[in-house]
């Protein structure tokens, strides 16, 4: 077809994608966005809410059949696995290749294993998400705050905060649906959290350690790095020769690991290591995380790692739950017990006693304490009740018979009964002449 | 057999004349030649449409049936293509072309506007689109059964800005504005030229200079671009032997054996086409319908009778067009302070002499 010529068929520029193509943020460095929050951040993008994107669009294209559920912005796969890797490559495809396995952890699938390394609670640093709003930097949801051993914000050193309204209670109506919008109180809908007045708590150097190498393992995998069970056999391997003369049991010894789990973590392709051993392992020899996984350990100052408690995530923050336990002790009434504040929290009676050690013994005292007194108030009340009870039939001229004390009563007490036991035992001591 | 529009285009005439009779007139349908006044506003269009120029609003005028919106549909996406291709990256909608709908309301519809809109770009979920309310730090999702105007109208504004919209083409764009309160609808209009530096582009016939030249946005930020027809008595060019060679080129393209000479009766057909090149090609594929449904597929002059416009209906377009061309004259884009003959060639003078 010459120049002169030309064709009546709409042309269109190659094949955009189904969604929109939005960049993740901060691409390559330790502060990337979670692939969860940049489902959030693409369904306001499209302006429909997470939930129709997530039922109508991904679901189908990831063959997945689990309906919507609550739940469903925490069951986002971000863990090391297939069902991260299926997620990615086909959201990669929705958006035009927007390279979302940095988004997950993905990337360690080989080395390091997917159990409780992701929080099920959503959280946030204080200071990072005000900076964000302060300087007009629209809000995410960083994949470093999902990571459940991970608690301080390495940057400004504070405590991480559970996602939980801080709000007045008749001002949490104002929010209709949170779940659209990262970075703001998904009960109230306030911008950073600015619901949650109480100050930053400082973190403990161990947190800070622990979350700054962390950090330097997620800039490593943001910047498109894959973890290899070879290079960390190498760093393994390397280590024991530096400081066990080459002996990995003197190393599990030193790092209070196992030693068959270590010998496997070593010789086992197949095996793979959690996030709390390896940093065990680097806290014990001063190794930093990232150079042992690469193969080439290199050693810092030592810094002593306090292995968590894997419940210290608990969807409440700590404050609120030391000012549950507090008021709980205060109370005049009968002390709830801890396992029922417990469930009342959402969380195990465990995970209160080991962050909470003295205020949850006072608790269990003050509760058994309460207990035993109300048990010892109600026996006196009933003793009580059925002297009464005798006294009126021996009036009557009544035998004293269970049967007598029905037809006063107004209801059978049988013979083993709390009631019918008291009964009949003060009956004998009135025929013994006791009463 | 059925061949698809991507199939037919790839073939030349002596390929299609071994085609079926359905498939040799869909293909010169769909055939289209290059001519002065198309070129004309291609080149005018490339530089208005420039992200630079301050032009917002462009509107492309022109006489019924002269191929407005084939150039709109067909040429903008290459022109794009040809001016911005390499900042354009490939998840990118640049063109967004919206029939404006005419559904017989009192007034216009926006929702059915935006739907159209995003349902040109291929957008998701048009009908649960939810708004975004933003107010004082605090985030609110406005939850409805179904899209409301707002969440629509915030989700075209976002597609434009995620997919790098240059260009919104509303075709038939007097249907927008023909009510009372067309000022509202410019208003909405040029406010959604204000995102992301997008350009709308008005695609309407005579009928829509009035609206917007009324608007006094339209005048600061917009630019009239008139899809001129082809006169007989045209003092600048010579607009018969033009007209001749694009009658020619068609010819060129027959898919029949029997070609019929059109060419020696361009001046008469230029008559009965009133120099439109649209009108022209219909009364031609007309001609093509007839011949290839006669005995042999041999052409006869009668075909002609049938093929082109009654007298009656060319007299009212004739009459239509006369007086647009007569109130649009001297407010298209280039005919302006400096365009006067004798003062455009004393300042050129002067500005030789200058240098």
């Amino acid at each position: 077809m010459s120049d002169d010529y030309y064709f009546d068929v709409v042309s269109s520029y190659g094949n955009p994608s189904i969604l929109h193509p939005l960049e993740p943020k901060n691409i390559g460095e330790s502060t990337i966005e979670s692939l969860a929050g940049y489902i959030v951040r693409l369904a306001r993008a499209h302006h429909i809410s997470t939930k129709n994107l997530m039922v109508n669009i991904i679901h189908p294209a990831v063959d997945q059949e689990k309906s919507w559920a609550d739940s469903a912005y925490a069951t986002i796969p971000l863990h090391p696995g297939s069902r991260t890797e299926k997620w990615t490559n086909v959201l990669n495809q929705l958006t035009g290749g927007q390279k979302l396995e940095r988004c997950t952890l993905v990337w360690m699938q080989d080395v390091i294993a997917p159990q409780k390394l992701i929080s099920k609670s959503q959280r946030y640093c204080p200071q990072c998400v005000i900076s964000c709003a302060d300087n007009g930097i629209e809000l995410f949801d960083q994949l470093m705050w999902r990571i459940e051993l991970v608690l301080a914000c390495p940057l400004h050193k504070v405590r991480l905060r559970t996602a939980t309204c801080g709000a007045a209670p008749a001002a949490k109506s104002a929010g209709l649906n949170r779940r659209s919008s990262a970075g703001h109180c998904r009960q109230c809908g306030i911008k950073a959290y600015r619901c949650d007045t109480s100050a930053s708590e400082e973190a403990t150097k161990s947190e800070v350690w622990a979350a700054s190498q962390i950090a330097d393992l997620i800039k490593h995998g943001a910047s498109g790095g894959i973890l290899n069970k070879n290079d960390f056999i190498k760093g393994m391997k390397k280590v024991a020769d530096d400081i066990c003369q080459g002996y990995l049991v003197r190393l599990a010894k030193k790092c209070g690991l196992p030693k068959s789990q270590t010998w496997r973590w070593v010789n086992d392709t197949n095996s793979t290591i959690s996030l709390t051993a390896l940093l065990q392992i680097c806290s014990a020899v001063h190794c930093s995380l990232l150079s042992l996984l690469t193969g080439n350990p290199t050693y810092e100052p030592k810094t002593d790692f306090v292995r968590y408690c894997n419940q210290t995530h608990s969807p409440l923050q700590l404050k609120h739950v030391e000012a549950l336990l507090r008021s709980e002790l205060k109370k005049d009434a009968e002390t709830a017990a801890l396992a029922n504040i417990a469930k009342k929290l959402g969380v195990t009676t465990r995970s209160l006693r080991d962050t909470f050690p003295e205020l949850a013994a006072r608790v269990v005292k003050k509760s058994t304490h309460d207990r035993l007194a109300a048990k010892k108030l109600a026996r006196q009340r009933d003793e009580e009740e059925c002297a009464n009870l005798c006294r009126l039939l021996l009036e009557k001229n009544l035998t004293l018979t269970l049967n007598n004390a029905a037809k006063i009563v107004g209801k059978k007490w049988t013979k083993n009964s709390r009631m019918g036991t008291i009964f009949l035992r003060q009956r004998m001591d009135i025929l013994d002449g006791k009463m | 057999m059925v061949y698809s529009d991507s199939d037919l285009i790839k073939m030349c005439r002596e390929d299609m004349i071994q085609l079926p009779t359905r498939s040799r007139l869909h293909w010169f349908k769909l055939l289209q030649v290059k001519h002065r006044e198309l070129e004309s506003v291609i080149h005018d269009m490339a530089h208005l449409i420039d992200p630079d120029i301050e032009t917002r609003i462009i509107s492309l005028i022109g006489m019924t049936g002269i191929g407005k919106t084939t150039m709109a549909r067909q040429i903008i996406n290459t022109m794009l293509k040809n001016y911005w291709g390499d900042s354009i990256k490939p998840n990118d909608i640049p063109y967004i072309f919206v029939p404006a709908p005419a559904n017989g309301e009192k007034s216009f519809s926006w929702g059915n506007f935006y739907t159209r809109a995003l349902r040109s770009a291929n957008e998701i979920l048009i009908d649960k689109k939810v708004q975004d309310a933003n107010s004082e730090g605090v985030s609110k999702i406005l939850k409805s059964h179904r899209s409301t105007v707002v969440a629509m109208r915030e989700a075209l504004e976002s597609l434009i800005i995620h997919r790098n919209v240059r260009v919104l083409a509303i075709d038939e764009a007097t249907h927008m504005l023909r009510f009372d309160h067309y000022a509202a609808v410019m208003d909405t209009i040029k406010s959604l030229g204000d995102i992301h530096n997008v350009k709308i582009l008005l695609i309407g016939s005579y009928d829509l200079f009035d609206l917007v030249t009324d608007y006094g946005q339209t005048a600061r930020r917009g630019e009239i671009l008139h899809y001129k027809r082809y006169h007989e008595n045209n003092d600048e060019y010579d607009d018969k032997a033009e007209f001749k060679a694009i009658i020619e080129k068609l010819q060129h393209k027959w898919p029949c054996n029997d070609i019929p000479n059109f060419a020696a009766i361009s001046d008469e057909l230029m008559q009965a086409t009133l120099g439109s090149v649209g009108i022209l090609k219909a009364l031609m594929l007309s001609s093509l319908k007839l011949q290839l449904s006669s005995k042999n597929e041999s052409w006869r002059p009668e075909h002609l009778k049938k093929a082109s416009k009654s007298v009656k209906m060319l007299n009212k377009i004739r009459i239509e067009t006369e007086h647009g061309e007569e109130k649009i004259a001297g407010a298209c884009y280039g005919e302006s302070f400096f365009s006067g003959n004798d003062f455009f060639s004393r300042i050129s003078q002067k500005m030789g002499a200058a240098r």
